[in-house]
């Protein structure tokens, strides 16, 4: 072979290096008779080679700042809950990216308030994390499930998460900033100015529930076998950026370039449903993905979700006191609380209406609340509208089976209403 | 003596007093080594460097080494993954190793990179590495060297026909355990 690799330079370089190892230790025996000189000849060439050309000329990556909780790093009893110590996993840390360099790992953990989680990035040096410019590392802290690939999602009735993510990202495992569907310049998070168009990885990850045994996937154009993880069916998948299937949506014009275009690919479903996961053996049978946009996947049937209890509600009336809050920041409200929240479940929500208009805001007040307890919470009132406003509660749960957002269910129980003149 | 018919082990020994030995240790897992760096540093260069005091730390150990009851390639990536945690904690790839041995550095130019690059892209030749030593020394002979089938039969002093059989058998292995591990 006429072109020399430097795996084989360097293996030239290693034999000599061996040869003159093999040639010293056999003159080893003599060298102790001149051990004073030898070691002064020892101290020159070992300064020689201090000044002289270096071997480590590259560099590993530096660690730059975490990313950012956005929202505030999780508290116990409150939104989706704090991690809970001993569920928290690396459960994958060797998925090999396309283009090389450290692998893609997946963290699974459950939360206080019944909550799933899993996050997904690089693996360096046995974090995770991602990656800027090729070579800054941001360690991806655990609960952080914004800016990040990951999420957090309600356990069903026998307490596992089930999901099913499918979305382009960034080789640095940022998540994407914009619509697959539009190629255009957007501002990112934060007034960062982001190009949509970066994207040049396709990951697929989630969580198949513990009865799925095996998944058969897509990538570099052949199929794969695998094996769900850590007895939650935790699977991830990268590749390098897929072309999105793409749909009619609407009507037809008879000027097909009028037509609206749009994914045929959930981005988030129950179960897979997108063109990577192709089939999915559980305990129960196996099931064939197909591609649908139904908020449930494909494998909603087999996948054995187990549906979530519901809550015994008892009375839940109770008088509501609102008043405005000083310099117009927003509307007070104190009600006491009939009916326990122990979980993501269930919740109360207040509603807010400017009466004679028809807008409305609602805020959930997501945190732990014991029956009897207190509620006080300010609803912000961001237009700073002044006159008259309608504050109606609500306590709403779950229902059995919520889809992928588990959204508390629509309108819920009365608690109270109440009548307030913002001046 | 014809060192590729030879095991890790009796190259590790060998190599105490014959330098060829240890070049035919190395390239018999030079690929998975690099592979291995490549597959957890950003850069190819790094994973190269990380590749050479690897085996530069192997080539100081050897007047160390005993054979033991686990292959020689367990030695050999505990050795890499020794360098590669010290490397992370500096910051820095070492060259202590090297230095010792007083070898000369490797310029990488663009064409090296592409070459590397080329090279850690295929996952088949870390399922190469792992075949029985009859098996991989044909398969990257005919496969990644292109020699003949003759040539190939001459060197190990046997039949053509054996070489075919190893080959074949050789990639079939190869494709079950890539099939296997979904790549």
């Amino acid at each position: 072979m006429s072109h020399e690799t430097p795996l084989e330079r360097l293996g030239r370089e290693l034999e000599a290096a061996a040869a003159r190892q093999v040639t010293s230790m056999e003159a080893a025996p003599r060298r102790r008779r001149w051990r004073g000189r030898t070691l002064a000849v020892a101290i020159l060439v070992v300064g020689a080679g201090a000044g002289g050309a270096s071997w480590a000329a590259t560099s590993l990556l530096s660690s730059g700042s975490a990313v950012a909780f956005e929202r505030g790093a999780p508290i116990a009893g409150r939104a989706q809950g704090a991690p809970i110590p001993g569920t928290v996993r690396l459960l994958a840390d060797d998925i090999a990216d396309p283009g090389g360099g450290p692998a893609w790992g997946l963290r699974y953990w459950k939360t206080d308030r019944k909550y799933g989680c899993v996050q997904v990035g690089r693996v360096y040096a046995g974090k995770l994390g991602q990656i800027t410019g090729g070579k800054v590392f941001h360690e991806l802290r655990l609960g952080v499930t914004r800016g990040a690939l990951g999420g957090c999602f309600a356990l069903d009735g026998g307490g596992h998460a089930f999901i099913a993510i499918h979305t382009d990202a960034r080789h640095g495992a940022q998540p994407q900033t914009c619509p697959t569907v539009f190629q255009s310049r957007l501002g990112g998070p934060r007034g960062r100015g982001v190009r949509c168009d970066v994207q040049d990885r396709t990951v697929d990850f989630g969580l198949l529930g513990p009865n799925a045994t095996r998944f058969v996937y897509r990538a570099g154009g052949r199929d794969h076998t695998s094996t769900p993880l850590g007895g939650v069916g935790a699977y991830l998948v990268v590749q390098k950026r897929l072309k999105p299937i793409v749909r009619e949506y609407g009507f037809h014009h008879r000027d097909p370039k009028l037509n609206l275009h749009g994914p045929a690919e959930p981005y988030i479903a129950l179960t897979p449903a997108s063109q990577v996961v192709k089939r999915i053996t559980y305990k129960a049978g196996s099931c064939l993905v197909h591609v649908t946009m139904s908020p449930f996947g494909a494998c909603n049937a087999a996948a054995g979700f187990v549906p979530i209890p519901q809550p015994k509600v008892s009375d839940v009336r109770a008088p509501i006191r609102a008043f405005a809050a000083p310099e117009g920041r927003g509307i007070r409200v104190r009600f006491r609380a009939r009916q326990t929240v122990i979980d993501g479940r269930s919740g109360y929500d207040i509603e807010v209406r400017p009466v004679g208009s028809r807008g409305f805001m609602t805020q959930t007040y997501s945190r732990n609340v014991e029956a009897g307890s207190l509620v006080r919470t300010t609803v912000g009132l961001y237009n700073r509208r002044h006159g008259p406003y309608r504050i109606i509660v609500r306590y709403r749960t779950v229902r059995p089976r919520p889809g992928p957002y588990s959204s508390l269910a629509y309108p819920g129980l009365l608690v109270g209403q109440a009548r307030i003149d913002v001046p | 003596m014809n060192l590729d018919r030879l095991s890790d082990d009796e190259l590790l020994v060998l190599a105490r007093g014959e330098p060829q030995a240890f070049g035919a240790f190395y390239r018999r897992h030079m690929h998975a080594v690099q592979d291995y760096f490549r597959r957890r540093v950003f850069d190819v260069e790094t994973a190269f460097d990380l590749t050479a005091e690897t085996f530069a730390g192997a080539l100081r150990s050897l007047p160390r080494y005993e054979p033991q009851p686990g292959p020689p390639r367990a030695w050999l990536f505990g050795i890499a993954r020794n360098t590669l945690l010290e490397a992370l904690r500096r910051g820095q790839v070492q060259d202590r190793a090297r230095r010792a041995l007083a070898m000369q550095p490797i310029a990488l130019d663009e064409s090296d990179v592409a070459t590397l690059e080329m090279l850690c892209e295929s996952p088949a030749l870390e399922a190469i590495t792992s075949l029985p030593d009859d098996q991989r020394t044909a398969v990257l002979a005919h496969h990644v060297d292109g020699d003949s089938y003759a040539e190939i039969a001459k060197r190990l002093e046997c039949s053509q026909s054996v070489v075919r059989q190893r080959v074949s058998r050789g990639l079939r292995t190869v494709r079950t355990q890539l099939r296997e591990e979904g790549r």
